[in-house]
């Protein structure tokens, strides 16, 4: 007759057998999964490289100046074609729409104009003459 | 009597506690005896059982949870691991990581000639897929009848090749890997890149000077070259020779800022990748290699010295008659009919006052000012061909008249516009780099003229582009300042050969707060029809600047400024005195 700490302990020793060769054939799968991705890491970093240099040459200047021009309708950038926010005329300044006259009636343009004209002066140190038309660069 | 639950049971094996306990008083039994020793030896037994079970229990939790792992060990147990391909030399990419140098596997084609079974269908299918081959000369290595053990059919594959001779399937062929260093952009940055030779001592450029970091580190070395300006500026460079037919030219593009140079063209160049075939005049690196006699360029550094030590203001006037020493006449190209300012030296380029203006500080005093601003020394930079500059010795006071205009002594390209930059950027000079700095990076440099001389020398510099010799250097929106130079070149007899030029152009933009340098030089233009004649720098060079700049401001996000009387007056300077028509020549 089997007593009960017998079956308990017989139990366990099956479950952890299981368990551990469950463990190790996981692990071993992994591993296999692992050098199988790091080798396709390895031959995609080759490829990646050869790309770059690839793209590199692809991409000389002269090459896509040259499809440019055959390609597209487009020259090179002059300056008469930069403009900046600054140029832009003010929407105060311009004929107000109706619908906001309507809806400002009570505020005339005039007060607006000195409000704003009152928030942008804060006297500061006096701009040196090249300062104030310093370009911003972005690069 | 207390007894176990069963009494009376003679049951040997029966664990001790249900066994009837024997009355004190009765003697023991033989089997009793045996029953007991038994019992002790079990519990020994048992004893030394657990015991062990709990040395190794403790020395697995020892090993298992409370030891760090040996190194050694950990190493062993680890899966294998495939370790990307190491290709022993790291890139060099441009300041936007555009790759200019690469390493590429680029195996050897061999085969064993034995395997080959059908070598004239294989020399066939062979000759398709590599370009250059002839099948009938594969076919007569493949039969091979000697005793050869292989033969090498095709050096350097590429990967489609290489992809190409495995699609065709054919035994007995292999390949041998092998590496090459790769330059997909060509003869674009190859002064600059240079390039790996056999041993290092055969190499050249950066390739060179970081040929040990390169082999060591795998980060890519990036420099602050940029391919595309070096593009516009081989470009433009390459038109001005076509239309001036000059033998060669030179450029600069330089951060004035920071001392960073974004492009370096040498023309005639080479393919770095096609080295056998270069001829070796065009792997000369003029920018920093050649040392010439600058010209009138030179006349920013003396100009510069005169303000700066408070002998001359703008409008100090000077005598403009020929000035003759010894058997040397100094003369004007244009001259002028009466004594001239400051200003009006520098916008006509005049030889005679700036010979005068040097001489009231004589000789000690320019040597000394030109050695700080690095002028006598090789310049430090990353490349391993750096000219020695041509110093005077002894330096008396003709050489410092004609040094005064830039004769006499001579400088590479890449000196003159380090200490240009260093006269415009408000006095500070920075050692120039080809090495991409952080963002935002400026180095520490050495102040060598005020603040107030270099907006001075800005002015003066702007004035040279709307009123002087360097008009065709403008660019609207770009605020562009400068100055011409036109040297005559030293004949190979000595003296000075009158009809060879050398004709350049430092174009600084934009000139109220200076960014960048555009430095043009051309060897040799011979005057067209559409330049009347001319191969001034007006007429070469700084044409050339303006297209260089008109392209690469708005690539670099300089924002055009509309040029306002106001504007105007802040960059540049009112003339003093009448003012004259200047003829638009150096």
């Amino acid at each position: 007759m089997i007593r009960q700490p017998t079956l308990v302990a017989l139990a366990l020793c099956m479950t952890l057998g299981f368990t551990l060769f469950q463990v190790k054939y996981d692990v071993q799968s992994l591993e296999d999964q692992l050098i199988k991705i790091d080798r396709q890491a390895a031959t995609d970093q080759e490829a990646i490289h050869v790309l770059k240099a690839e793209w590199s040459f692809l991409t000389k200047p002269a090459r896509l100046a040259e499809l440019s021009d055959r390609h597209l309708p487009l020259h090179p950038l002059t300056a008469s074609q930069i403009g900046g926010f600054d140029q832009l005329a003010l929407r105060a300044d311009r004929p107000a729409a109706p619908q906001i006259a309507a809806a400002d009636r009570d505020t005339p343009v005039e007060s607006v104009l000195q409000a704003m004209q009152l928030a942008a002066y804060k006297p500061a140190t006096p701009r040196a003459p090249g300062a104030a038309v310093k370009p911003r660069t972005v690069q | 009597m207390k007894a176990g639950p069963l009494d009376g049971d003679e049951n040997p094996c029966r664990p001790r506690h249900f066994l009837p306990v024997p009355a004190a008083t009765t003697a023991l039994v033989p089997q009793a005896r045996t029953l007991i020793l038994s019992r002790n030896r079990m519990g020994v037994t048992g004893a030394a059982f657990i015991c062990a079970f709990l040395v190794i229990g403790a020395r697995l939790a020892q090993v298992t949870l409370l030891t760090k792992p040996d190194a050694e060990l950990t190493h062993l147990i680890q899966p294998a691991v495939v370790k990307p391909i190491d290709y022993g030399r790291a890139d060099i990419v441009d300041r936007n990581g555009v790759v200019l140098a690469t390493t590429l596997d680029s195996p050897t084609l061999f085969a064993y000639p034995h395997q080959i079974t059908d070598p004239a269908d294989t020399a066939h299918k062979l000759a398709r897929v590599l370009p250059g081959t002839d099948e009938a000369k594969l076919r007569t290595r493949l039969t091979a009848t000697d005793k050869k053990s292989f033969v090498s059919l095709y050096h350097h594959l590429t990967p489609s090749q290489q992809y190409g001779v495995n699609a065709l399937g054919i035994p007995g062929l292999e390949f041998e890997p092998e590496q090459r260093r790769i330059y997909p952009n060509g003869a674009l940055a190859a002064h600059v890149v240079g390039y790996l030779g056999v041993t290092n001592n055969f190499s050249a450029g950066l390739e060179r000077s970081f040929d040990a970091d390169l082999g060591t580190t795998r980060e890519p070395l990036q420099l602050s070259i940029d391919i595309r300006l070096q593009d516009i500026l081989r470009e433009e460079m390459e038109k001005t020779i076509a239309d001036f037919s000059a033998v060669g030219a030179t450029g600069i593009i330089m951060n004035v800022r920071s001392g960073e140079i974004l492009s370096m063209v040498s023309l005639p160049d080479f393919d770095p990748n096609d080295r056998d075939n270069a001829i070796k005049e065009t792997m000369f690196n003029r920018a920093t290699l050649g040392v010439y006699e600058m010209g009138s360029v030179f006349k920013i550094f003396n100009t510069a010295l005169a303000l700066d030590s408070h002998k001359s203001t703008l409008n100090s006037i000077y005598d403009t008659r020929p000035i003759t020493i010894g058997r040397f006449t100094i003369h004007d190209y244009h001259p002028f009919t009466r004594p001239a300012s400051v200003t009006e030296i520098f916008m006509e380029s005049s030889n005679i006052g700036s010979a005068r203006m040097v001489m009231e500080n004589g000789p000690e005093v320019q040597k000394a000012f030109l050695d700080k601003l690095g002028l006598l020394r090789p310049p430090a930079i990353e490349l391993p061909e750096i000219g020695v500059p041509e110093v005077p010795h002894p330096w008396r006071d003709i050489n410092a008249m004609t040094i005064a205009f830039g004769h006499g002594l001579a400088v590479s390209p890449l000196q003159t516009a380090i200490a240009a930059s260093a006269i415009v950027n408000g006095g500070v000079l920075r050692p120039a780099t080809l090495i991409k700095h952080a963002d935002g990076y400026v180095p520490n440099g050495t102040r060598v003229v005020s603040e107030h001389t270099s907006e001075e020398m800005r002015k003066l510099m702007r004035l040279v582009v709307t009123e002087g010799t360097g008009k065709k250097a403008d660019v609207p929106g770009y605020l562009v300042g400068g100055k011409t130079g036109t040297a005559d070149k030293v004949s190979a007899h000595g003296g000075y050969a009158k009809k060879a030029l050398l004709s350049s152009f430092i174009g600084v933009f934009p000139m109220n707060d200076p960014q960048y340098m555009v430095y043009v030089i051309i060897d040799e233009p011979h005057g067209t029809k559409k330049s009347y004649g001319f191969a001034t720098a007006g007429w070469t060079a700084a044409p050339a600047v303006s297209r260089v700049v008109a392209r690469m401001a708005p690539l670099y996000g300089v924002k055009p400024i509309e040029e306002t009387p106001e504007i105007h007056r802040a960059v540049t300077l009112d003339l003093v005195g009448p003012g004259r028509q200047v003829a638009e020549v150096d």
